[in-house]
C-alpha cells in the first residue's frame, strides 16, 4: 500500500529525498506520522551511530516543520556519507 | 531565545517497545528526531528553543522522563570527542587539528583518555581555542558542550558511592 503524503510540503519533500536514497517510509497507526528505515540495515555494525539512526520517527506536527525537514535530510546524508567512506576503505 | 542542538541517548527498561511512547512524545519532544534503530535504546536529536543551554537540556531530559519514567540517560552529545569529531564540528581538517595539538604541547587541554584514539571533553577544547587561539566558536555550542559534560560526569559519579570519594578527591586535586 502506498504511504500517505505528509500534509506539510517541506517535510513531504524531505521524505521524497529519503526515498530517492532508498530509505523506506512506513505509515504507522496514530502518531507519529511514519517511521523511516535505513536501506543499509546490514551495515549497522560499521555505522557511526551503531544503528541508532537506522529507524527514525517522523512527526505529523513537529514543533518546527523547517527543522524537521532539514533533520530528515541530515540523517539521510550522514548515512550515505558513512556508507561511501566504508566503501572507499 | 536561542536554539540549542544536542543529542540524548536513553536506555529503555527491559523488553519495552519504544513505539508505545511516540504518541505521548509528540506532545513533549516534537522538537527532536527520535532514532530507535538500536534495540533497547532511544536516541533524541533535539533542536530546542530556550533561554539557556542548561534550561534546554534539563527540560529535554525531564520531558523524556515524563513519558518514560524508567528511561536512563546513557550519554549527552556532543561532549566526549576525538580530534576528528572536533575537526568536523569546526570545519577544520583532522591534520590541522592534530598540528594545533602537537604544536601547543602541554598548553592543549588534557584528554580524558589517552591511547590509540584519545578522547577529550569538547568544551575544554572549544574554550581553549576561543581564549588562547582567538578562534570564533559559537557560544551556543560551547554552552551545550559544557552542560553535556556536567550531565555525563555527574551520571558517572553517581556510580561512585563509597567512603573513599573525599580521599581520592583530595589526592588528585591540583
Amino acid at each position: 500500500m502506498p504511504r500517505k503524503k505528509h500534509p506539510n510540503k517541506e517535510i513531504e519533500e524531505a521524505l521524497q529525498y529519503a526515498e530517492g536514497n532508498q530509505w523506506r517510509i512506513e505509515n504507522s497507526k496514530g502518531h507519529p506520522f511514519a517511521q523511516m528505515y535505513c536501506p543499509f540495515k546490514d551495515a549497522c555494525e560499521t555505522c557511526e551511530s551503531n544503528g541508532k539512526w537506522c529507524r527514525v520517527g517522523i512527526w505529523s506536527t513537529p514543533r518546527n516543520t523547517a527543522n524537521h525537514a532539514r533533520d530528515i535530510k541530515k540523517i539521510v546524508d550522514r548515512c550515505i556519507r558513512k556508507r561511501e567512506e566504508n566503501n572507499n576503505e | 531565545m536561542n536554539e540549542y542542538q544536542f543529542e540524548l541517548t536513553f536506555k529503555l527498561p527491559q523488553e519495552v517497545d519504544p513505539d508505545q511512547y511516540f504518541a505521548a512524545l509528540e506532545k513533549y519532544c516534537s522538537d527532536a528526531m527520535i532514532g530507535t534503530g538500536q534495540t533497547g535504546y532511544m536516541a533524541f536529536d533535539f533542536n530546542r528553543e530556550s533561554t539557556s543551554a542548561y534550561e534546554a537540556i534539563v527540560s529535554a531530559v525531564a520531558d523524556v522522563k515524563k513519558v518514560i519514567p524508567k528511561a536512563s540517560l546513557v550519554e549527552a552529545t556532543p561532549d566526549f570527542v576525538g580530534l576528528t569529531d572536533v575537526a568536523e564540528l569546526l570545519g577544520f581538517t583532522r591534520q590541522y587539528m592534530r598540528k594545533l595539538m602537537v604544536k601547543s604541547g602541554t598548553a592543549f587541554p588534557s584528554p580524558v583518555h589517552e591511547g590509540k584514539s584519545s578522547i577529550w571533553h569538547l568544551s575544554n577544547i572549544l574554550v581553549w581555542l576561543k581564549e588562547n587561539k582567538k578562534y570564533e566558536v559559537e557560544d551556543t555550542l560551547i554552552d551545550v558542550a559544557n552542560v553535556n559534560k556536567k550531565f555525563n560526569l555527574i551520571k558517572e559519579l553517581s556510580e561512585v558511592n563509597d567512603g573513599n570519594q573525599n580521599n581520592i578527591r583530595e589526592l588528585i586535586a591540583s
